[in-house]
């Protein structure tokens, strides 16, 4: 349950997933700040340890 | 120019605004308040106040003083009967006693009361009325320049040249009717300069736009320009400027002070003065009071006499007490002494125009020299430059009056009184107070109201303006029309590639996730719809048809490791499924919700081919994606869906039928249920599954998009001697009813689990993790609420889909699909039901019409409940 349905939903600094919808549809990851929404860092999965 | 106002000619010179035509024609009164129906004269001149809204064409709160006259336009007025001279509704005034401040906060405790005074107040209150002649055209479009500069006065005017010699695209955006700012009609304030006007209008790497006004700064610096009349086919275009650099160079306004009847019309602001006299010629008056001490004041004062206006006197705004006069202004009572006069000019605090910089990421500060707020801390490729930086001359504090016929929200009647009783009531917060009260939010903005009512505040709290701080500025601002934001109406459509054969074939369309399907073919003879589906259903039970199913979602996935995504992506398990086998999918979302369904074909060792439903195509394709990024797993996903052309041909006879074209052998031997081959139909290679949604002999075929129309023509001509007929939505709808088929997003919603549904047989809890197996695990071992039956009416009448199940007169379930079933003779559907019920021949009523009409539950398919059929 705990998995499913709670997110910790940080204010801060958190690696997100992102898709390019209507563009060439590659997954993406991104490093972003969800209080400022600065992008630190983005880059393909599996790009990074 | 000639234009309508109240149906009555009115003459116009060329470049007026409505509101300057109206004013030299004589009118005083423009509009009436919101809630005292107090009468509204011109005040700013500026398109920031509220008090020239009109009704333009039908195009309601349309401002008058920037709006310039167009040949035959038809204007009217807003919120006033019978007329703006005489509106019964301004007796309201007389009791503002019984309309404190909060006052329906404090009188509608009870929503009874509301319900039963909303009608009066939505009439009484407000701005125009909603347009409901047809919708006027609006366009979009996009821009992409090197520096936004937002605003066209000399500091916007200098950006921009300076930008443009660097070297950038550079877009001006200004509200104006040409370049220059106050410029244009401020002679104190320096010459016009023509040489870069018309140097900028001459470069080309500079683009105007003018008359368009930016109703907001977003993220990405992205900014909202409204071009109105961009050409005539459109009322207004929506520009979307994403520009590298941004220049805020808005400039400044002026702003009312608070003296009793300070609302009254006559009472003008000093550049609102200079507007008309100089933008348009217009004398504003024949005695004029000037209520200002400053060097603004002596210039606007020279203004007038040079216009041969008689400035009576000239006093200072504490001297002021009120304005007198009944509907206009007549004269002005000071602390020293009467004077008669016809118009009373204000040189009121200049504001920095900053809302847009404080949207655009910036704080605004206070600051006590220019007793302002201006902008600091902007993003670095956003700044704010000239009179809206804080270049302007320092405002004296202006008096305040306590007086409740001193108003500082013009839009929705707020009078300094309001607002004392406000924070004597509690609301001592700018924002809570901004809330309670209603100033600052009218459609003014803010413009008008946010730095008297500031000021009040912190009087009031005894704090400082920098302590009261200043309320949120938000987009957009000025307002926008909701049609531009909305934009053009394309709709776009998606055509299968047999589009043209159903057309001769008199197809009735419908709009089905962005595509176009025949719902059912009506025929040369024009037959009604139920009498096709019937004649549809009849061939495919009977005899062969044949429909486009071109709309499934198509996805190839290739690689040594493709059976491995589909285990971890759909329920079933697929990395055992042999070579030439098709088998059911069911993708749920990690809480064991059905997402999803279609099949999964095993074409070869390394080769699948999904099927999805139209809908989720480009989600089950993205989430097939997601799995795979970042696992180095041999896989390809490839969406093949605008590739292939895909039809089923089904019925008893489709055999027949496909034998004359297919090089593969058919028969139930060689080709099973459930069996998949690539073959030649015709000249065409396709990919063939024998799989029966409609629940008879069929062959679902796919073949490349080109080939599609050639295909389904030679098929027709094939299936003809066994009266093959094209088949609609409608009978393919009616047909998988009769099997029981469950439409994944017609027949579950967002919390059916595949066992409720009847689908957990498609569900393989023992093998390796999958998406939705841990809440799965979790769905199969608790109790059902819920299970989707089939059952059958006993009484004439289809239900409609949503009907309610009734079991001892408390409602108990919902009816999701159902149709007149030409087998069964009756209506039959799908429908959830509680677990008590779901059980062979259980007594259920269904509301139909208004009356509950019996029916039984039936688990089983209602034609062919062993599926000898599909499998002939």
């Amino acid at each position: 349950m705990d998995y499913r349905f709670n997110r910790a939903n940080i204010a801060g600094v958190q690696t997100e997933w992102w898709f390019h919808r209507s563009g060439c549809g590659q997954w993406i990851q991104a490093v972003r700040n969800t209080v400022s929404n600065e992008v630190l860092e983005s880059f393909f999965p599996g790009e990074r340890a | 120019v000639e234009f309508f106002f109240q149906d009555k000619s009115t003459q116009a010179k060329a470049g007026d605004s409505i509101a300057a035509a109206l004013y030299r024609s004589g009118r005083r009164i423009f509009s009436r308040s919101f809630k005292y129906h107090r009468p509204r004269g011109l005040l700013c001149v500026s398109g920031n106040c509220p008090n020239c809204m009109m009704n333009v064409d039908g195009v309601p709160n349309v401002r008058t003083c920037i709006t310039p006259v167009r040949e035959g336009i038809q204007v009217k007025s807003q919120n006033a009967f019978p007329s703006l001279e005489t509106d019964f509704l301004s007796a309201t005034q007389h009791f503002d006693r019984l309309m404190p401040v909060g006052w329906y906060y404090k009188t509608f405790t009870h929503p009874a009361l509301w319900h039963a005074a909303e009608p009066i107040i939505r009439k009484a209150a407000g701005l125009g009325d909603v347009p409901t002649n047809k919708p006027a055209a609006y366009e979009h479009s996009w821009m992409y320049p090197d520096t936004a500069v937002i605003g066209g006065g000399w500091a916007g005017i200098h950006a921009a040249l300076e930008a443009a010699e660097r070297g950038d695209q550079v877009v001006i955006i200004d509200d104006q009717q040409a370049l220059g700012g106050q410029l244009r009609y401020r002679k104190g304030a320096g010459e016009l300069p023509a040489n870069a006007i018309s140097k900028l209008q001459n470069t080309r790497n500079v683009k105007i736009l003018q008359g368009s006004s930016c109703f907001g700064i977003y993220e990405g610096n992205l900014i909202g320009v409204l071009q109105p009349g961009p050409n005539p086919q459109a009322a207004e275009r929506l520009i979307h400027v994403r520009a590298r650099r941004t220049v805020i160079a808005t400039g400044a306004y002026e702003t009312p002070i608070l003296f009793q009847n300070n609302d009254l019309p006559g009472v003008m602001l000093s550049t609102g003065v200079q507007r008309l006299l100089r933008l348009y010629g217009v004398i504003p008056g024949r005695r004029a009071v000037v209520v200002g001490t400053s060097s603004l004041a002596e210039e606007v004062s020279a203004d007038l006499r040079a216009a041969g206006v008689e400035v009576v006197a000239n006093i200072d705004p504490a001297e002021i007490i009120a304005a007198t006069g009944k509907g206009k202004v007549g004269g002005v009572r000071a602390s020293t002494g009467k004077f008669s006069c016809d118009l009373i000019v204000v040189c009121g605090p200049r504001v920095p125009n900053a809302g847009l910089a404080a949207q655009a990421g910036g704080r605004l500060e206070w600051n006590n020299e220019g007793a302002a707020f201006l902008p600091v801390g902007l993003p670095p490729n956003i700044a704010a430059v000239g009179d809206a930086a804080g270049e302007i001359p320092p405002n004296s504090v202006s008096p305040l009056s306590t007086d409740k016929r001193a108003f500082v929200c013009l839009c929705s009647d707020v009078s300094c009184k309001d607002l004392c009783d406000g924070i004597a009531e509690g609301f001592d917060q700018i924002e809570t107070l901004k809330r309670y009260t209603t100033a600052t939010m009218g459609p003014c903005q803010g413009r008008m109201c946010q730095l008297p009512a500031i000021q009040v505040c912190a009087h009031e709290t005894g704090r400082s303006a920098s302590e009261t701080g200043v309320t949120t500025s938000r987009p957009p601002n000025p307002s926008v029309s909701l049609g531009a934001l909305a934009g053009p109406r394309h709709h776009p459509v998606r055509r299968t590639p047999m589009h043209c054969a159903h057309e001769d074939h008199k197809c009735v369309w419908m709009d089905m996730g962005g595509w176009k399907r025949p719902r059912y073919y009506k025929g040369h003879d024009g037959v009604s719809e139920s009498e096709s589906v019937i004649l549809e259903h009849r061939s495919v039970r009977e005899g062969v048809g044949i429909i486009d199913v071109s709309t499934l979602g198509k996805i190839e996935i290739r690689g040594r490791n493709a059976g491995d995504l589909l285990d971890a992506v759909y329920t079933h398990r697929f990395s055992d499924l042999r070579v030439n086998r098709v088998r059911y999918a069911l993708m749920c979302d990690e809480g064991g919700i059905v997402l999803d369904d279609g099949t999964i074909s095993h074409l070869a060792e390394d080769r699948y081919f999904v099927t999805t439903t139209s809908g989720n195509l480009d989600f089950v394709h993205q989430s097939l994606q997601w799995h795979l990024v970042g696992t180095n797993k041999d896989v390809h996903i490839c969406n093949v869906t605008a590739g292939y052309g895909s039809m089923n041909l089904a019925g008893p006879r489709s055999r027949d039928a496909l034998r004359k074209l297919a090089d593969c052998d058919l028969t139930s031997k060689e080709f099973p249920y459930m069996e998949c081959r690539e073959a030649k139909v015709g000249n065409v290679t396709a990919i063939l599954l024998r799989i029966g949604f409609v629940g008879e002999t069929g062959w679902e075929i796919h073949c490349p998009a080109e080939s599609a129309e050639e295909l389904w023509h030679s098929l027709l001509e094939a299936g003809k001697e066994f009266g093959i007929r094209p088949f609609g939505v409608e009978a393919q709808r009616l047909l998988r009813l009769e099997k029981r088929h469950v439409i994944v997003g017609v027949d579950t919603d967002a919390l059916t689990n595949p066992y409720e549904a009847g689908l957990g047989w498609a569900v393989k809890l023992d093998k390796q993790d999958f998406v939705g197996k841990r809440l799965l695990s979790h769905a199969k071992e608790s109790r059902e609420r819920e299970r989707l039956v089939g059952f059958i009416l006993k009484e004439s009448g289809v239900p409609p889909d949503g009907a309610a199940i009734v079991i001892d007169g408390k409602p108990a379930g919902r009816v999701t699909s159902s149709r007149y079933s030409p087998i069964q003779k009756a209506a039959i559907g799908l429908a959830w039901v509680r677990v008590s019920q779901a059980h062979e021949g259980a007594s259920i009523q269904v509301r139909l019409d208004g009356k509950l009409a019996p029916a039984s539950v039936t688990m089983q398919p209602f034609y062919d409940p062993e599926g000898l059929r599909l499998r002939q």
